[in-house]
């Protein structure tokens, strides 16, 4: 390629000459006013820099997200200033709760127009400063080389986080010469970090301990330790747990693999949380959906917390040996500290709960006997088409937490959904942007009727850039999730949560995907093997009972002793 | 929970939107700010911020931590005002006709510095405590001589060195 060194080029031209040099492939956007001259110059750029044209600035936000969790690259959307600035607010506050490395690229008004109400100006960097890990606003071409590759470093380094970029039109025009400069962060203050001290008071109590449990979290993902975690579970012969974001980070089917912990986790990790004499939480912030009330949290255990946010440690659960920095080196280096254990004991206490989970909710749940169809039952039946290869996306409610309790998982990086922020309308945007960085994988979307139409447009999206995604639409009429909780917790007054929806299969036709609608149990598999025999996108519309419930459920507030197999408990 | 006032004291880079970053942490948790001020630091770059705040010692822990992790924060500490040496300065307009005398008849500890005086006012300058500058205030404000009063944020001293990085190692007994 030709040497850009000393040639003028426009602010807008080095901003795409950067992103190339960051590695990257794909951009999701919405072009508008001020960002025209950055639109003019990709015209030029089409066949370097692959870009998605969204219906909807979210949209272009949770692709980018569902983008970077899949490749583990840093996610990249593009959007006009004002109203294409504040539409991507809700999936940088998503990806800032979720640690998902995103950087936003938004235009903004001429830097003499700052500050005079002009015409769709908004004050993007005060709305996004404290959803994003770090903002920054361009003023003048000659800056575009140093912020944009500052701007991936941050997004991409420790704790991965979004980053918004915000360039005004006089800098997209202006001239500069553009040369890659890598960012080279200035010397931090040292700060302690994981002493040999600290790395052996670990693995004795490891080694010691009678009733250890290992949670994964995303930060198992994010490092890509996924094997290391596995050496050291096998290594102790320690069972293994996740939170709903480390899902996927531990095959399912391992046999020290025992489910996810929770809110609505399974019921044997929750059980064994309280029961437990340690565990060993890796890359997880301990949320309050995965520890309910945490001063009744894990009574009995000693706690191992390896992470690598300072900030995370003691935040909401003591943490008894807190091993922070990145989980690879830590576990890499537990993982000869630690010996094989026999555990027939507390392996039976597990095998127990879960055998309890199984004939108590499970069952029901699967159980279809009526000929119609349950959500559990269509995930399962999913899951074993998929034969744990899938890359699982799912929106927020009901049938995310159907998804992350009967999904199965055989590799990493396979299951997305919203976890801190619970972002419905999350699912079909982030499933575009999971198909886009896996193209030969079979990616699935569970989403609901309710979260589906907050960003629907997006169909268009697959439409125009024949994305190949099965969306699984779980329609049971209602706003499932908040409707359980009125019916168990508000006297079942169903307030506001019923839906009156349209016809999703003439929605489908309408952009040109194929779909199809199924109401009885004995359709569910032949319609599950046309969704994965066609090529290209598919809507599935599986018309669910109406009032299912979602269990194991442990009440809001509430210990994990108090979970819940089924209402009116 | 038991609340006090606690410095924080935060070197960050010098540059646009970090006092946002820095006060949104306050906001998030709902806790006022009593009083901010940032200057530059020895360190080319870097400006030195201490703020002061009433709330508990475990959402003080918890703030900190969170702005420790913050990018362009470069370190955050907290501290009980008895661990450091901090001083706030006040100016004060008093009415020229009977301010005199007011002054005057004031204990030399409490008197300031004059620093402007013509025909119509006199303006003090006092360092010290929020306390003693309040005082002085309220004295003042008793004798219906104030017309203008005006006070800055904290500037601190570590009274050891090796106060500078309690929170680093406290941290560092744990890990």
């Amino acid at each position: 390629m030709k040497t850009m060194k000393n040639k003028q080029v426009s602010g807008a031209e080095a901003l795409l000459r950067a992103l190339l040099d960051e590695g990257v492939e794909t951009v999701f956007g919405y072009p508008g006013g001020t960002i025209m001259p950055l639109y003019d110059e990709l015209y030029d750029y089409r066949d370097r820099l692959y870009h998605i044209l969204v219906r909807h600035e979210q949209g272009a936000v949770h692709a980018a997200e569902g983008y970077a969790r899949t490749s583990g690259k840093v996610g990249v959307c593009f959007a006009t200033a004002g109203p294409g600035a504040t539409n991507l607010v809700t999936g940088i506050a998503d990806a800032s709760m979720d640690s998902t490395p995103i950087v936003c690229i938004t235009a903004q008004v001429a830097r003499d127009n700052l500050g005079t109400n002009f015409f769709q100006e908004a004050d993007t960097l005060g709305i996004t400063n404290p959803i994003t890990k770090w903002s920054y606003e361009i003023t003048q071409a000659d800056e575009v080389a140093e912020i944009i590759a500052k701007a991936f470093y941050i997004a991409r380094s420790g704790r991965p986080g979004p980053v918004v970029v915000s360039i005004t039109r006089d800098a997209q025009a202006g001239r500069t010469t553009y040369e890659h400069k890598p960012f080279t962060p200035a010397p931090a203050p040292a700060k302690p970090g994981c002493t040999d001290a600290r790395l052996d008071e670990a693995a004795a109590l490891m080694n010691a301990a009678e009733r250890p449990m290992i949670i994964v979290g995303q930060g198992v993902t994010i490092s890509g330790v996924e094997e290391r975690v596995r050496a050291l579970a096998e290594g102790g012969n320690i069972p293994v747990v996740s939170t709903l974001l480390g899902i996927s980070a531990f095959p399912t089917d391992h046999p020290l693999f025992c489910g996810n912990v929770g809110m609505h986790g399974n019921y044997a990790p929750n059980m064994m949380t309280q029961q437990a004499d340690l565990i060993v939480a890796v890359g997880m912030r301990f949320s309050d959906r995965v520890t309910g009330n945490p001063a009744a949290y894990a009574p009995l255990a000693k706690i191992v917390h390896i992470e690598i946010d300072r900030a995370e440690i003691g935040k909401t659960v003591r943490a008894d040996v807190p091993l922070v920095g990145d989980a690879g080196e830590i576990i890499g280096a537990l993982v000869p500290r630690i010996k094989h254990r026999e555990r027939g004991e507390w392996l039976r206490f597990i095998e127990g709960h879960r055998r309890t989970e199984r004939e108590n909710v499970s069952t029901r749940a699967l159980d279809c006997t009526d000929g119609g169809i349950s959500m559990a039952a269509t995930v399962d039946a999913v899951a074993r088409h998929g034969g744990g290869d899938a890359l699982v996306v799912t929106d927020v409610g009901q049938h995310q937490m159907f998804a992350a309790l009967y999904s199965r998982f055989s590799q990493p990086r396979s299951w997305i959904t919203s976890g801190g922020l619970g972002t419905m309308g999350f699912g079909l945007p982030a499933a575009i942007g999971a198909k886009v960085a896996a193209p030969g994988r079979d990616v699935v979307l569970f989403v609901g009727d309710g979260g589906i139409q907050m960003s629907i447009q997006e169909l268009g999206t697959i439409m125009q850039s024949d994305i190949a995604v099965k969306i699984v639409l779980l329609n049971n009429g209602f706003l499932g999730m908040v409707r359980q909780w009125q019916e168990m917790f508000f006297d079942r007054r169903y307030s506001f949560t019923q839906l009156a929806n349209p016809d999703f299969l003439q929605i489908a036709g309408a952009y040109g995907i194929k779909s199809r609608r199924v109401e009885k149990r004995r359709d569910l598999e032949s319609s599950i093997a046309e969704m994965f025999g066609h090529v290209g996108p598919y809507l599935l519309e599986v018309a669910v009972e109406r009032e299912e419930n979602v269990f194991p459920m442990v009440p809001a507030g509430a210990s994990l002793d108090d979970v819940l197999m089924k209402k009116n408990e | 929970m038991e609340t006090k006032e606690f410095l924080l004291v935060a070197s960050v880079n010098n540059r646009v939107a970090v006092l946002n970053k820095v006060t949104a942490a306050f906001l998030k948790r709902h806790i006022n700010i009593e009083s901010l001020s940032v200057s530059e630091s020895p360190v080319d770059g870097v400006s030195s911020m201490v703020i002061s705040a009433h709330t508990t010692e475990e959402t003080m822990r918890r703030l900190t931590a969170h702005l420790d992790s913050v990018y362009d924060v470069v370190h955050a500490a907290y501290y009980h005002s008895e661990d450091l040496v901090h001083q706030e300065l006040a100016l004060y307009k008093i009415e020229a006709r009977s301010g005199g005398d007011v002054l005057r008849s004031l204990p030399r500890r409490d008197k300031g510095r004059v620093i402007e005086r013509n025909d119509d006012y006199i303006i003090v300058e006092k360092s010290g405590s929020r306390a003693q500058l309040e005082s002085l205030r309220q004295t003042l404000e008793s004798r219906k001589v104030l017309e203008g009063y005006s006070r800055s944020g904290n500037v601190v001293i570590h009274k050891d060195r090796t106060e500078d990085l309690r929170e680093d190692a406290r941290l560092s007994l744990a890990v």
